[in-house]
């Protein structure tokens, strides 16, 4: 239902988790705290710790997941594969800018979407 | 501490605090008492101290990371065994291989699924009764060994009080009459199978009732202890020393004949003449009268034996006491021909004393 695909209006990222009315108030947490997990990874980022930064990935990687984001797991793995292994700053700039855009599209349920699925 | 309760802890590791809250909340509706850490190092203080049954910890951490927890829980001998499952957010096979033999139960991989994880927990919970089943078992197992070797220790003491009291004299610490009897069929079975010659000497205390009547039983105790410490004393080590009655002791010499062993009754009755026995400040002299005789086929038995020393001791008693004598060469008689071997040959006086 969530659209991968680059686009220029930006969809909505629903948690996969959203059915689960246990867990809403756990993922609107995790959504609310994303733009500050993205923050970090662009000052780790523009000081050029890769370290620093494959550290604070791998953890946005495996959280994702487990908040009904799959889709950013995927972009974290990739980020994070590029700070590992030192790639280009082209790369490791365009790899940020796809996990960043995920990130402000996460949505924990359709309610809290500015539009509707 | 509580095995039952810590059944039931289960530790959430993870360096990630939302990683952690969304799995205690997985977890809340299982039967655990979920406690998280935020490290491996948090984690060894938390299963130091809640002995949790179940570790379940994430890979990738910042200093001690899972793996090394993993190994760190294995190979220290204080930590009891806990339940660890790894979950990772990447890896395949080789990851999976790598857990397992660092000394991960269980490998899985993020993001959990509910029913899932806490499908592996019932799996993990099992493992964890069984082996805390286990457990309790070979703790009785040590316990009910320790009980019985301490059982053991203590039958075998008993025993061996048991068997010294039935073969040994309380008063002199000799052998006692019964063990005495025993040795002389061993040493009469030794002789009729293997030729293995052996000589027995009977020794009676001169005028020891006298003695008893006079200075009482204390003083008569006395005497009789003094006298054995003398006779096990002089005599060579492979002789055995008993007490057979009241001032009567009979002495089994290995590997002597009637010859051998009249020169060690002479020097026994010496050795008892000579000695001064200390009783209330008072030096007391006393003698003995010795009687040998040397093992023999001739002999009917051990029985017929033993009568034959004893009639030499009273053939020294008859002749004035304080001597050796040895009984008749029972050799002799089978040079006639068509005589009868002596069943109780008359003894020869010998005289060595004075």
């Amino acid at each position: 239902m969530n659209s991968s695909a680059h686009t220029s209006v930006p969809e909505p990222l629903i948690s996969q988790l959203a059915h689960e009315a246990d867990l809403l108030d756990l993922i609107e947490l995790f959504v609310h705290e994303l733009p500050r997990r993205v923050e970090a990874m662009e000052a780790a980022l523009h000081a050029n710790d890769l370290s620093a930064l494959a550290g604070i990935v791998h953890q946005l990687k495996g959280a994702a997941g487990s908040y009904g984001f799959p889709i950013i797991t995927l972009a974290a793995k990739q980020l994070e594969d590029a700070a590992k292994s030192g790639a280009a700053p082209e790369q490791l700039a365009s790899d940020m800018r796809r996990v960043a855009g995920l990130c402000a599209r996460a949505r924990a349920a359709p309610a809290c979407a500015e539009r509707g699925v | 501490m509580n095995d039952d309760q810590n059944k039931k802890k289960l530790l959430v590791v993870d360096d990630d605090p939302q990683q952690l809250a969304i799995m205690q909340r997985l977890l809340s509706s299982g039967e655990h008492d979920v406690l998280t850490a935020g490290s491996g190092a948090e984690a060894m203080g938390i299963i130091l101290g809640e002995e949790p049954r179940i570790v379940i910890t994430d890979w990738f951490m910042p200093g001690m990371d899972g793996i090394q927890l993993c190994k760190t829980l294995r190979q220290h001998e204080g930590v009891r065994f806990v339940y660890i499952i790894v979950m990772t957010a990447q890896g395949g096979e080789e990851c999976m291989v790598q857990a397992l033999d660092a000394g991960a139960d269980d490998f899985v991989r993020k993001p959990l699924k509910q029913a899932e994880l806490l499908a592996r927990l019932r799996a993990a919970d099992r493992i964890v009764c069984a082996e805390s089943d286990l457990a309790k078992r070979t703790r009785e197992l040590h316990r009910t060994n320790a009980e019985m070797a301490l059982t053991h220790q203590k039958l075998n003491k008993a025993n061996e009080q048991l068997r010294r009291m039935a073969t040994t004299d309380e008063l002199t610490g000799l052998l006692n009459r019964r063990e005495a009897m025993s040795r002389i069929e061993q040493f009469w079975a030794s002789m009729e199978r293997y030729d293995q010659i052996f000589s027995c000497i009977m020794l009676d205390i001169d005028f020891f009732k006298k003695f008893n009547d006079t200075h009482g039983h204390a003083a008569g105790d006395k005497v009789l202890k003094t006298t054995a410490q003398v006779l096990r004393s002089t005599c060579r080590k492979t002789d055995l020393v008993s007490r057979v009655g009241g001032e009567e002791f009979l002495i089994l010499c290995p590997g002597v004949g009637a010859d051998g062993a009249k020169i060690c009754a002479e020097h026994l009755r010496a050795a008892v003449e000579k000695t001064a026995i200390e009783y209330e400040g008072t030096p007391m002299l006393i003698t003995a009268s010795l009687g040998v005789a040397g093992g023999s086929k001739l002999y009917e038995n051990s029985d017929a034996l033993i009568k034959a020393a004893d009639e030499a001791l009273y053939a020294s008693k008859a002749a004035g006491r304080n001597r050796v004598t040895v009984a008749a060469d029972l050799n002799a008689p089978r040079t006639e021909p068509g005589a009868k071997p002596a069943a109780a040959p008359k003894p020869i006086v010998v005289r060595t004393g004075p």
